[in-house]
């Protein structure tokens, strides 16, 4: 088979079960996809039909049913999947140290571009709190920018609400709240690859801030954001030249990170385009600078 | 805006990647006895097929958010994911044959990469469907068992029969169809 060869519409079909029984090699499949996506719309929905028929196929599976347990074992097993990933994420206070575990999957310097970022848009989020809630933390943390755990723990002697995000901001609790909130998809951006986006609030009062993590290559992407109103709904918008486009929604948490998915969309534009975060009365509450 | 399918299915997926437990239970209600039958197929035994299917679901969850609905529908996509971790599985006892407890249905030979010259004995979960592959032709037959019943690749496939991967390619799909058509046809005499 030539690589640079496309599958016409009978190979498309002949493949189509092969491909959606997962009997294709990587390579096949990677072709198959690339020559799926390269058909005209009429085809590409004969073959999604097609596909959908045969792994239904009757004559292909068993007659037997599973037992009514197995709900109940299989949910179990994928929520004890999830609390296993929550506890392996690399805790954000360790960024920076040597530590490395040898069960984090990606490397921990990779991780901390992402991290980094991330912690980046906290510590901006815990400042404002602060500087509302103490005028004098405002003229402490200039001095004490270059350290701002010891500034923290300085003012979590004076200022309640300080003390309560400063301990969030650098709590292990973080890194399972990004895990829990995005699941196993957050792990995808964390790679080298990944471009950060910051969203600033609009009014300078606002103790809010988001990240938008983009993988260029794909097209994916997801917001994480902090200090959101607790249960209010937050729609994501791109804007480009061609008009506006709603990428997702987010239900904030109040000091607890909020993250969505957000729809998959051109890996370039979205580096490129206006992104805004605007709440359930249409106003703007972030945007990007 | 109309809200289709694809939509449709998106969002549940989103919901499964986020860990949504009450999305996970919506993806078991629709897809489980989908994803145990295909396992039983395969499968010696009802315990195994279990297994397989508490890993399956964990598979869903951890791809969950590579689901491209204008590339598959949902049912297609999570059959993929059943069939290639059904078939990682297959692979791992023919390297590391287990020893059959008193649940096993049949019992059964896997057999190694350089063994598959010889003739092959693959599971036999499903009488009928065994049946029915044992009427094909001798390629076709052949190629079904090595890659649908025993997980080899269709590479590995092609060495072993000495056959190029083009026929071999064509061999599986004409013979699945025609497994299809020929289930289908006993099926409706039976009725």
């Amino acid at each position: 088979m030539n690589a640079n060869e496309l599958l016409n519409r009978e190979e498309l079909i002949e493949q189509a079960s092969l491909d959606a029984m997962g009997l294709l090699d990587d390579f096949e499949a990677s072709h198959f996809s690339k020559s799926f996506h390269a058909a005209s719309a009429t085809v590409q929905e004969e073959i999604r039909q097609l596909q959908a028929a045969v792994v239904v196929d009757s004559s292909m599976l068993s007659d037997e049913l599973p037992a009514a347990g197995l709900r109940g074992r299989v949910l179990g097993a994928v929520m004890d999947a999830l609390e296993d990933e929550a506890t392996e994420l690399q805790p954000i206070a360790t960024i920076g140290t040597r530590v490395r575990r040898s069960t984090v999957a990606t490397p921990s310097d990779v991780n901390a571009h992402v991290m980094d970022s991330i912690q980046h848009e906290r510590r901006a989020a815990n400042y404002r709190a602060m500087s509302r809630t103490l005028v004098m933390w405002r003229a402490a943390s200039v001095g004490l920018a270059a350290a701002l755990l010891v500034s923290l723990v300085w003012v979590s002697m004076v200022a309640g609400e300080a003390v309560k995000l400063g301990q969030l901001a650098y709590s292990t609790e973080t890194a399972s709240q990004v895990s829990s909130t995005l699941g196993p998809s957050f792990q995808s951006f964390l790679n080298s690859g990944t471009k950060i986006r910051s969203l600033v609030p609009v009014n300078a009062n606002l103790n809010v801030s988001a990240t938008v993590l983009v993988d260029p290559k794909t097209g994916e992407s997801v917001l994480v954001a902090f200090g959101l109103d607790l249960n209010q709904v937050y729609t994501v918008r791109m804007i480009d030249a061609q008009g506006q486009h709603d990428l997702g929604s987010v239900t904030g948490k109040a000091v607890q990170l909020s993250g969505a998915l957000l729809r998959r969309t051109d890996g370039q534009l979205i580096q490129t385009c206006k992104l805004q975060l605007i709440d359930s009365d249409g106003q703007v509450v972030l945007e990007t600078a | 805006m109309v809200f289709q399918t694809g939509d449709e299915e998106w969002v549940l997926m989103s919901r499964v990647a986020s860990g949504d437990e009450s999305a996970i239970a919506e993806l078991y209600d629709r897809f489980g006895a989908l994803v145990f039958k295909a396992a039983r197929q395969v499968l010696t035994s009802r315990a195994e097929s279990e297994d397989a299917s508490q890993e399956i679901f964990v598979r869903l969850w951890k791809t969950a958010d590579r689901f491209d609905p204008r590339r598959a529908r949902l049912v297609t996509w999570v059959m993929l994911i059943a069939r290639r971790h059904l078939i990682d599985r297959l692979r791992r006892k023919v390297s590391r044959p287990e020893v059959l407890g008193l649940e096993a249905d049949t019992e059964s030979t896997f057999v190694s990469t350089k063994q598959a010259k010889a003739p092959v004995q693959p599971v036999e979960a499903n009488q009928a469907l065994r049946a029915r592959i044992q009427e094909l032709p001798e390629l076709q037959r052949e190629v079904i068992e090595r890659a649908y019943l025993q997980g080899f690749t269709l590479r590995e496939v092609s060495e072993q029969l000495d056959a190029p991967l083009g026929t071999v390619k064509s061999a599986l799909s004409r013979g699945l169809a025609r497994l299809r058509e020929r289930l289908g046809d006993a099926e409706q005499h039976l009725a």
